[in-house]
């Protein structure tokens, strides 16, 4: 099965359940899951975001193209760059219902918007890093 | 691969330990170097309880033993479930506990250094999770729809590196960071300028150069996370899968986003936003700047994107 015919029935059934049907008919297809590093040219300017670097390299896959230029942080009015816009970045709104259970941890925190904590905003540094935060 | 374990002092840095656990690297870093052996202790027999009362892929695990319907679990593994509905009532679902059965079906059903990295085709079907709002837990007490199968592994680590910092620094009274593959927490008073970190596509040892972006900054409370799609890959019939499911399909999220770090007040926190804006995928950048919290994304070709105060001049220019 073809990737793209994959991702529409992928995308069918998504759709079909957000649309409120009773149940997501189970659709049995191929895992054609393809190529993690595939997912396109994402060069448009995405809300909210500052573009600040960018480096082609290593992701298996496809040879993309459209990196940009590199070298330093070329990104827009940076920190509060984050205006507005947002025409993209559809509701899906974190109100959570309230109540209950568990809180994360360490409780060194402040309320943000949408119920997450949130802590000082990280700076810059130079010189040697102690650890690395990376997937795992 | 890591170096399994190595210990460093350094007087200005403090003292740091790493090593491998949970199937993951761990890092400890404490401002006072004659801390380091009492809190690299406590730090292991935190995760030795972790790991018997959350790891699917332990036959003796606590969270294997849960069975449908309603039981009483433990206080660590009901605070555990506990972080992971919030994780997944603040993502409105993208960060869902019930993915368990879906993460077995695509593969990952065993620790990740024995998923074979290549395979024959599988067969999967796109059916949404269970869904997180089956689960009830009320105290300790915890039902559980029938068919569920808890996974935790999107929020246990970053869960417990918050857990045991605060632990850490509550019994040292000095500044403490813990990392649990790249999920780090940090607590009590901050080294000068902060816990130096560089973010990457993948974690591995600080004086190894990453392949990638990367970049490098500094934190003083709170939590950084960062989710990959390049990390916990596999293959079959020459597919691509990730560890990273969209609980609407029950499969690997899109790979708009091959690397997103966002910091916040808890690891637990950041891991759920990161998480969910690789699922969320061209939908992320607004969302986390609606919330307020510092991130970076790195799409798949490489461009690197920051919103809501992530330090810009924090990209460290490639050759």
């Amino acid at each position: 099965m073809s990737s793209a015919r994959r991702n529409d029935g992928i995308r069918r059934a998504v759709a079909a359940r957000e649309r409120g049907r009773a149940k997501v008919r189970s659709t049995t297809t191929a895992v054609t899951v393809a190529s993690v590093a595939a997912a396109g040219a994402l060069a448009l300017a995405l809300p909210g975001s500052s573009h600040a670097s960018s480096t082609s390299s290593t992701s298996s896959g496809s040879g993309s193209t459209s990196a940009n230029s590199g070298s330093g942080s070329t990104g827009s009015g940076s920190g509060s760059a984050n205006s507005g816009s947002s025409s993209t970045g559809s509701g899906s709104s974190s109100t959570g219902s309230g109540s209950s259970s568990a809180n994360s941890g360490s409780g060194n925190s402040s309320s943000s918007s949408g119920g997450f904590s949130s802590g000082s905003s990280p700076s810059s540094s130079f010189g040697g890093s102690q650890v690395t935060s990376g997937g795992s | 691969m890591p170096s399994p374990a190595a210990e460093t002092t350094d007087a200005e840095a403090g003292a740091s330990a790493s090593w491998r656990a949970l199937g993951t690297l761990v890092q400890l870093v404490v401002t006072d170097p004659a801390a380091l052996p009492a809190a690299r202790r406590l730090l292991e027999s935190d995760l030795a309880e972790v790991d018997a009362a959350c790891s699917r892929f332990r036959a003796d695990s606590e969270i294997r033993s849960l069975a449908s319907g309603r039981q009483q679990v433990s206080p660590l593994l009901a605070e555990a479930i506990g972080v992971a509905l919030r994780a997944a009532r603040l993502t409105d679902g993208d960060v869902d506990p019930t993915v368990g059965a879906a993460m077995s079906a695509a593969g990952y059903d065993r620790d990740f250094h024995q998923v074979e990295p290549n395979g024959p085709p599988l067969r999967l079907t796109v059916r949404q999770v269970p869904g997180w709002r089956e689960v009830r837990l009320d105290g300790r007490s915890l039902t559980l729809p029938a068919g569920v199968q808890l996974d935790l592994g999107a929020t246990a680590k970053a869960w417990a590196a918050d857990r045991s910092a605060a632990r850490i620094a509550a019994q040292a009274g000095c500044g403490v960071l813990v990392s649990l593959g790249g999920d780090i927490a940090v607590a009590g008073p901050p080294p000068a300028g902060g816990w130096r970190i560089r973010v990457q596509d993948v974690t591995g040892p600080a004086d190894e150069t990453p392949e990638g972006p990367y970049a490098l900054i500094a934190i003083r409370d709170g939590g950084l996370a960062t989710s990959s799609t390049t990390a916990r890959r596999w293959q079959r019939g020459g597919d691509v899968l990730h560890h990273i499911l969209d609980p609407r399909t029950g499969l690997p999220a899109e790979p708009v986003w091959r690397t997103v770090s966002v910091a916040a007040g808890s690891c637990a926190d950041a891991n759920a936003a990161s998480t969910a804006a690789v699922i969320r995928g061209r939908r992320a950048p607004g969302w986390l700047t609606r919330l307020g919290l510092p991130s970076r994304l790195v799409d798949a070709t490489g461009a690197v994107f920051t919103v809501a105060g992530w330090p810009d001049d924090s990209e460290v220019a490639q050759n």
